[in-house]
């Protein structure tokens, strides 16, 4: 009987430490997060390397918004995009979520090739799919692939960290 | 001297290779947007085969005559200091003007379109034979 007993103990004692870790992990409904990450830009004939960073909402456990700006050099070509959309959110489970987003972009170029400089910027559209994989409650990883039209099509990869709050 | 091959847009051919960075600064230029959005569509070919070609006997290929226009970034080119690149009609190719890298959206979307003539670039060039915009 004591056997049993201790048993039960036991299973109850595991269960209480993954309602732990479950609550830990948790996001709730709302939540903040700031993220910094690298990015690829490509377009037909380019790819320009660069990062950036950006903070978002999740208004609720499915739908948020996200915001932030990076910047690439190549040379002769300075770029700096800004970008805010809005976030379709799937939580898989606490760790892991998909999101697709949309909404616009703001790119602002500069050449100096040495044969007169050029700047431009344009605005447009920008959607993608990506995931986040929370690692720890405050920690996560993201990944995103976007295509967007500012002054072009271009696609846009991204892998960085995220921090939530 | 080999053909070129058959391309969607206007052809950009590359025919001197004495200087690799102006040329991928060039590309940049000629890739970026106008002010109003528009982007040059064109076909690079960076190929050492078409080195000092004759821009005339490319204008001629048959695959070229479907283009209203084919861009040569050659000796000149490179030598001068905006990088003017040769615009050639395919089926007249006696006619020829140059434009500097950041106007060639112009150039190739007009008379791609057949929105504008080719005597309408031609008669915008500078004294020295370069189209550097309408103004």
């Amino acid at each position: 009987m004591r056997i049993k007993y201790a048993a039960l103990a036991a299973s109850l004692a595991i269960c209480a430490a993954q309602g732990a870790q479950a609550q830990m992990l948790s996001s709730g409904p709302t939540y903040g997060f700031v993220y910094g990450d690298f990015s690829q830009l490509s377009s037909p004939g380019q790819k320009l390397n660069g990062g950036g960073g950006g903070l978002g909402w999740h208004f609720t456990r499915y739908l948020g918004i996200q915001g932030g700006a990076a910047y690439y050099r190549d040379t002769p070509l300075d770029l700096t995009s800004a970008n805010v959309e809005m976030m379709l959110t799937y939580p898989a489970n606490d760790k892991f979520s998909l999101y697709a987003g949309l909404g616009g972009s703001y790119v602002h170029g500069t050449a100096n090739p040495g044969f007169g400089s050029i700047t431009r910027q344009s605005t447009g559209y920008r959607a993608g799919l990506g995931f986040e994989y929370w690692f720890a409650k405050p920690w996560g990883l993201r990944f995103g692939y976007y295509r967007q039209n500012a002054g072009g099509v271009a696609d846009d990869m991204r892998v960085g960290i995220a921090l939530r709050f | 001297m080999p053909q070129l091959l058959p391309t969607a847009d206007a052809p950009l051919v590359r025919t001197d290779f004495s200087d690799q960075s102006a040329w991928s600064q060039l590309l940049v230029v000629v890739r970026m947007p106008s002010e109003d959005g528009f982007l040059a569509n064109i076909t690079v070919v960076d190929d050492p085969a078409f080195q000092d070609a004759d821009p005339r006997a490319l204008a001629g290929g048959k695959n070229v005559l479907c283009h209203a226009v084919l861009f040569v970034a050659d000796a000149m080119t490179f030598a001068h200091n905006d990088k003017p690149i040769l615009c050639i009609a395919p089926p007249q190719p006696q006619h020829t003007f140059r434009v500097i890298p950041s106007q060639l959206w112009s150039v190739e979307n007009n008379l791609s379109l057949a929105n504008m003539d080719w005597e309408d670039f031609a008669g915008a060039v500078d004294a020295d034979g370069i189209f550097r915009g309408f103004a």
